[in-house]
């Protein structure tokens, strides 16, 4: 069989797979955005937590392989949980469905982003704003800036070290110091 | 047609990805004697309907189709474009990554030969705040297939309603109807990646496989092909 016809054939393959997979998936997606809107309707932390196995692990599985926005999902709930291990405001708070959980965590990224590439003071300044206005944890932060397509650098972290000097206690500024110390 | 402007087209959904990327938009610097416009068409029926109510609703020359989800990094995009088409009156279409050939089974990032420069984290770039494209050290690569996150156009070509329904294919599709039309298509050389794509990182390919199917079926002669054996003579095919 020549090059072309095996890659065909294996494309094929992957499609059917696919299309035998759909119903599945949107079953996946389905219970996760469900799950997410209950809990966080009422700020259940331990419903939400519970998603973590489901899509690592469970049969939320086919959608984390196949919807971009499970894994935001995921990211978010890795942050609530480390935030509630350590007894910080939870990321979910005012959050009161999914939509408004990723507008949070959207904007977050933004803000992030903005202080990176630094587009003009206007920019910078409004981002600061929203990192001030909403207080982030040290675990957000760092989460979001490691598994969300920011290339940070040293500049990065020092300016979101000033900002967040306002809210964070002294306990939060050295774990963010050892946190970012080998990047 | 106003010679001397620029376009963006965006096909949106999502208020806050569309505001963000408007706000890189807004950051650009404007080529002097250049004037910009941008239109975006919410809750398009398809992909290639809404570029083509927005195409047709703009007098621009230069247009860029671009997903909500990407933002423009390079501040000089607008006249490093420019130097690229006014260096070739062949180029009819700029990308920001594409492929030399076209794959064997119709999925584009399955050809080998990738161009363009995709922004990854942890990659080393220059200081966007020092970065320079230059046309005569950087350069760009001739393409058979640009992906379809950022599409600059120098010309019109309606884009295909009657095959593509859905929102897949139509890069495939329109970067061949360049190509049959004798056009060049080029993805500049980056040093740091002029855009960034926020995709999530997953492709939605769920509906991908029944418009791929219709590509092979219409372009079973350009599968495997070099760009540089697509004659602009078989501008005919499929169309």
């Amino acid at each position: 069989m020549d090059i072309f016809s095996q890659l065909n054939l294996s494309t094929d393959k992957f499609f059917q797979e696919l299309n035998e997979s759909k119903e599945i998936i949107r079953t996946s997606w389905s219970y996760i955005t469900g799950t997410l809107d209950a809990a966080l309707k009422g700020q259940d932390s331990k419903s939400l937590l519970a998603l973590i196995p489901y899509i690592e692990q469970g049969e939320g599985t086919p959608a984390y392989e196949h919807i971009g926005e499970s894994r935001q999902i995921l990211r978010i709930l890795h942050i609530v949980r480390l935030e509630l291990t350590y007894q910080k405001t939870p990321f979910f708070l005012h959050c009161a469905d999914k939509d408004s959980l990723m507008e949070k965590y959207m904007l977050s990224l933004f803000a992030l982003r903005r202080l990176f590439f630094r587009l003009s003071e206007d920019s910078v300044k409004e981002a600061e704003d929203w990192l001030l206005r909403n207080k982030l944890s040290v675990f957000a932060i760092y989460v979001i800036i490691q598994e969300d397509f920011i290339f940070a650098d040293n500049a990065l972290y020092g300016k979101i070290a000033e900002l967040c000097s306002a809210y964070w206690d002294d306990g939060d500024k050295q774990l963010f110091l050892s946190l970012t110390a080998g990047n | 047609m106003d010679e001397h402007k620029f376009c963006f087209i965006l096909c949106t959904n999502n208020d806050i990805l569309l505001s963000e990327a408007i706000h890189y938009i807004s950051h650009l610097i404007i080529p002097d004697g250049y004037t910009t416009e941008l239109l975006t068409v919410a809750d398009a029926k398809s992909m290639t309907a809404g570029y083509n109510e927005a195409m047709t609703a703009s007098n621009a020359k230069y247009k860029i189709y671009m997903h909500q989800d990407v933002f423009i990094l390079n501040k000089n995009f607008l006249s490093d474009v420019l130097s690229i088409f006014q260096s070739d009156a062949s180029i009819g279409l700029i990308g920001m990554t594409g492929y030399e050939s076209i794959s064997a089974d119709g999925v584009m990032w399955h050809a080998k030969d990738r161009l363009g420069t995709p922004y990854k984290r942890k990659a080393s770039y220059p200081p966007l705040s020092e970065y320079r494209y230059s046309l005569s050290e950087d350069g760009y690569q001739s393409a058979a297939m640009i992906d379809g996150f950022m599409m600059v156009t120098s010309t019109d070509y309606l884009w295909n309603t009657e095959s593509l329904t859905g929102w897949d294919f139509y890069d495939a599709y329109q970067s061949l109807a360049f190509l049959l039309h004798g056009h060049k298509i080029v993805v500049p050389a980056q040093r740091h990646p002029w855009c960034m794509h926020d995709d999530g990182g997953v492709l939605s390919l769920t509906n991908y496989n029944r418009y791929r199917q219709i590509f092979m079926n219409t372009y079973k002669d350009m599968l495997g092909r070099h760009y540089s054996e697509i004659p602009a003579a078989a501008k005919d095919e499929g169309s």
